[in-house]
């Protein structure tokens, strides 16, 4: 006997109509609206981290190239005189040739 | 009941109006929202496209330039330059006196910038190039407003002045002059390429959003087949040589005969490629080697000994009476010492460097056979030796000499030729008679890794196996026993000749100048380098047994235990 009634107010307060329809939609097109924006934001956000990080890249691979250029320098055989010069080592006199059989 | 209707039905009007009114407006926002978004969209995206959308060129990057060993020889290094944006900076006197600062300015300097600054522009050229890491460092900690730094491609060169006639220089416009610089300018280069990028107002890319429209092409790294050891102790000893004789140049070449590989090429006086512009004379830059001809004298003797014995018209030990002079038309020509040699087999002509003996031999060729082996051993053209500049020489035209002419060539006067062509024809005796082509560039390698490695290339055979191993026996016997001794290492054979030549001034030989060359190769009969040393115009030598040749025998005697050639006696 009581069932019925129960139903009948369960049904009336959840009934859909045009007006909740409208609503629910509205809501839905606000929500991916704003999901679009975050998510345009996120990349957006993430591009100038990646164009900060490429900038990085861009001067740790000049300062790399600075360092190669100055170990050439260092090896370049006008120093490496200097260096040998300076340890006071002395120019090979004769050299031998040993037959090994 | 009618009054209720009527009230009603304008109600109703007043209510359908307002709902037309805001039907035709909101049609009119729709009709507008269609007329921009949809017909006149291309032109707002270009508007928008204009503000964001930028074009860029990406500059290739320089090919770098490497010894046999892969060894830097010439390099890029990026270093910033300093520019300011002057309607970007607040306070002018304090950025002025900031950067002088840091920059060590004078005060007239430091007055120039403020004035530069003071004009409210968007642009002035860099106040300095090539900021060193300290004071990009201490300008950056000044966080002054208006400054940057813009990052700009330099060259390099590790080494100095080493190779440096070959190197040449890259330019201030960034194009290369002289030598491989020069010679390899479009394939070091590379191309530039276009990319489109999407940018903010600051400048900063919007999320990865590069499209490349050319691909850059990088410029192509070079290894040459200089080795920087044995450059480096040409160049000191040749350096040496001249100032110990006071000469006014000189010249080595070093050539490995089996590939035509040059070893080392060094002219003496020479430049820093890093400080090109502070070189006054600008025939510093020139590589003599192969771009100025000389008359070369006796050295030019083994040429026509080689045409005279390949054509089986002397052998060796053909002897004969020659006099201190001889009579050809009405010209007397002279030994060099105004001295007889008696009775000479070839072998002692080229010994003895007798004049007479050659004119003897070309006589015996004829003008024919003797400027076919001229051809033959390449002179008169290019070797086609990679390098800017080369030269051909001077050969008169075989209808236009005379005997005399004919008689003073055959001992290298009357004609002129480069070093290049004289080592490149030697190497040929040394090469059982085969010319290899000369060449300085090993290989060439991509920015990724791909090479391409230069093969050698026989040129033609000029002699006979046997008579190139017979000429370098009697060029072995000049060495033993002739002028050429200063030039022998113990322990080893070592061919070669001397030749000292008159200077032709205006026409006439200056008996106060001459120019000592010394061309030979080692071990004789298995060689591993041909070698022409050239010392120009000494001042306190006559002859080049004491000047060249010398500096030939301390650089052989440095290559055979560089390349550890066990001694062969």
């Amino acid at each position: 006997m009581f069932t019925g009634v129960q139903k009948n107010r369960m049904a009336s307060r959840f009934a859909v109509g045009p007006v909740s329809l409208q609503f629910v939609t509205i809501i839905l097109l606000a929500l991916f609206s704003l999901m679009y924006l975050l998510q345009n934001n996120q990349m957006t956000t993430q591009g100038y981290k990646l164009a900060q990080l490429k900038s990085e890249q861009v001067e740790i691979l000049q300062q790399n190239e600075k360092y190669q250029v100055e170990a050439a320098r260092l090896k370049a055989l006008g120093e490496v005189k200097k260096k040998v010069e300076n340890l006071e080592m002395e120019t090979v006199e004769s050299v031998r040739y040993l037959a090994v059989e | 009941m009618a009054r209720i209707s009527q009230k009603s039905s304008s109600q109703v009007n007043r209510i359908n109006l307002v709902l037309l009114v805001g039907i035709c407006l909101f049609g009119i926002l729709v009709a507008k929202i269609y007329s921009k978004q949809i017909i006149q969209n291309a032109y707002y995206l270009s508007l928008a496209d204009q503000q964001h959308l930028w074009q860029e060129e990406q500059k290739a990057r320089r090919g770098q330039i490497y010894d046999v060993n892969g060894y830097p020889l010439a390099a890029n290094l990026m270093m910033p330059a300093l520019e300011v944006i002057p309607n970007q900076v607040d306070d002018v006197d304090y950025t002025t006196k900031k950067l002088a600062a840091v920059l060590h300015m004078t005060r007239q300097e430091e007055l120039e910038l403020k004035d530069s600054m003071n004009t409210n522009t968007l642009y002035m050229p860099p106040i300095k190039h090539k900021l060193s890491s300290v004071e990009v460092d201490d300008i950056k900690e000044l966080d002054l407003d208006g400054v940057i730094f813009i990052p700009e491609d330099w060259r390099f060169y590790p080494e100095g002045d080493l190779a440096s006639s070959v190197l040449g220089f890259l330019d201030a416009e960034g194009k290369g002059q002289y030598g491989i610089e020069g010679y390899f300018n479009d394939e070091l280069m590379g191309s530039s390429g276009f990319v489109k990028t999407y940018r903010d107002r600051t400048g900063t890319e919007i999320t990865d959003s590069e499209e490349v429209l050319s691909r850059v092409q990088q410029g192509l790294n070079l290894y040459l087949t200089i080795d920087r050891s044995v450059q480096y102790f040409v160049e000191e000893k040749l350096e040496k040589t001249v100032k110990q004789h006071d000469a006014d140049s000189g010249s080595v070449v070093i050539m490995d005969p089996r590939t035509g590989k040059i070893v080392a090429m060094a002219n003496y006086p020479s430049f820093d490629p890093n400080e090109y512009f502070k070189v006054e004379n600008y025939e510093y830059f020139n590589n003599t080697i192969v771009s100025h001809a000389w008359e070369p004298g006796s050295v030019f003797k083994v040429i026509t000994m080689a045409a005279a014995l390949d054509l089986g018209l002397v052998e060796p030990d053909t002897a004969e009476t020659f006099g201190a002079s001889i009579k050809v038309l009405d010209r007397e020509i002279w030994n060099s010492e105004r001295r007889p040699y008696g009775l000479e087999a070839m072998t002692q002509v080229l010994e003895n460097s007798d004049n007479v003996g050659m004119v003897w031999v070309g006589q015996k060729l004829g003008e024919d056979n003797f400027y076919d082996y001229l051809y033959k051993f390449g002179f008169g053209e290019k070797t086609g030796v990679d390098l800017s500049s080369e030269g051909v020489g001077l050969i008169l035209d075989k209808s236009l000499i005379s005997e005399v002419d004919m008689a003073t060539m055959t001992f290298g006067q009357g004609i002129a030729i480069t070093p290049m062509q004289l080592v490149a024809a030697v190497s040929a005796i040394a090469n059982d008679g085969h010319m290899m082509k000369p060449y300085i560039v090993d290989k060439i390698v991509t920015v990724d890794g791909k090479e391409v490695e230069v093969a050698p290339q026989f040129v033609r055979s000029v002699l006979d196996p046997d008579i190139a191993e017979s000429l370098a026996a009697m060029m072995v016997s000049v060495v033993e026993n002739g002028h050429g001794t200063q030039a022998g290492v113990e322990g080893y054979y070592v061919a070669g000749k001397t030749g000292t030549a008159q200077v032709p001034v205006n026409g006439v030989y200056d008996p106060h100048k001459n120019i000592g060359s010394f061309v030979g190769f080692a071990p004789a009969f298995d060689p591993k380098f041909v070698m022409l040393v050239k010392i120009d115009i000494p001042k306190n030598t006559e002859w080049a047994e004491s000047s060249a040749a010398p500096l030939f025998g301390e650089i052989a005697d440095f290559l055979l235990d560089y390349y550890m050639v066990a001694p062969e006696r």
